[in-house]
């Protein structure tokens, strides 16, 4: 399976663990955009968390906030009206964490194991996957935000 | 009762501790790995433990293993809260000592069901007026003066 062999199966579980984790920690309903196909590299909003795919199959798993959604997807889970920094860097990695591992059971047969969490902040930041790996951007709305959600995703079974 | 909550992350730690809260639970140590997870339940009287798996320095899963390793610590409830849903896990999990297993996203109503085992005994030993007092929910007593304060790494 090369680069082509990045599927809808491979990003679905990504995009329905997004979608449940908002609805369970914050009571907000996210839809999903139209899924755009990048070559190699991303660009991303101001934060971004990102978890590292190995096992069956290697890549990463981001997601990318504009400060302002990071802020308010923040807010809504933790109930806190002022967010530090620290705090919103901290958060937006282990919603990275969250949805990766509620999505790896649905990619079972890839026994993937999942990274700590790193986080990116700065405007216009790009995220590189594999160089063999394309990624898949998944753009979100919710109310009071936005985010990106890239897959970059290649198996090795 | 006193519970210590241990997560690398400040906002589940946080988020742990709201639910708890409006469960009545009001006394709280927190831990950000294994090895500090160790130290809290060798410096104070925990209760029960929130325990995630995925965590720098010491895992969750081995700091559960030193903690039903040692006879002192071994009847402290440890419930694992991880986003790590496999079975292979849970069953790994449940095989090292954990009282109950929690994936993540979870939502303050999963909390209040794990919770349930623990604070009924209590809710049933508090004093007629006090538990008259809290019929929508359990209130713990407060704690000690000298106990109140919290250990955040």
């Amino acid at each position: 399976m090369g680069n082509a062999g990045i599927k809808a199966e491979h990003v679905n579980p990504f995009i329905k663990a997004a979608i449940d984790t908002f609805h369970t920690m914050a009571n907000l309903k996210a839809h999903s955009g139209k899924i755009v196909m990048k070559d190699k590299v991303a660009t991303a909003y101001d934060v971004s968390g990102i978890i590292g795919l190995s096992g069956g199959a290697k890549g990463l798993v981001a997601l990318s906030f504009p400060n302002a959604s990071a802020l308010a997807i923040v807010q809504a889970i933790t109930g806190e009206k002022v967010v530090k920094e620290s705090r919103i860097i901290d958060s937006i990695g282990e919603l990275a964490n969250i949805v990766a591992g509620a999505a790896k059971k649905d990619l079972s047969m890839f026994k993937i194991k999942i990274s700590l969490p790193t986080v990116i902040t700065g405007a216009n930041h790009s995220i590189s996957g594999p160089v063999d790996a394309m990624g898949l951007v998944v753009p979100f709305e919710y109310p009071g935000g936005k985010f990106d959600l890239t897959v970059c995703f290649k198996s090795l079974i | 009762m006193k519970i210590l909550v241990v997560d690398d992350s400040g906002m589940i730690r946080s988020v742990l501790k709201k639910y708890l809260s409006d469960l009545g639970v009001k006394d709280f140590v927190e831990a950000a790995d294994g090895v500090l997870a160790l130290k809290a339940v060798a410096t104070h009287k925990i209760d029960l433990v929130f325990m995630d798996w995925n965590m720098p320095n010491l895992s969750g899963i081995e700091a559960l293993k030193k903690l039903k390793a040692n006879p002192a610590y071994r009847s402290i409830p440890v419930i694992m809260v991880t986003s790590e849903s496999e079975k292979a896990h849970i069953l790994d999990a449940v095989k090292a000592g954990a009282a109950n297993y929690v994936i993540k996203p979870f939502s303050p109503a999963v909390i209040k069901e794990k919770m349930a085992p623990y604070l009924a005994p209590l809710l049933s030993e508090a004093p007629k007026d006090s538990a008259e007092q809290t019929a929508s929910g359990f209130q713990a007593p407060a704690p000690p003066p000298a106990e109140a304060g919290k250990s955040v790494p």
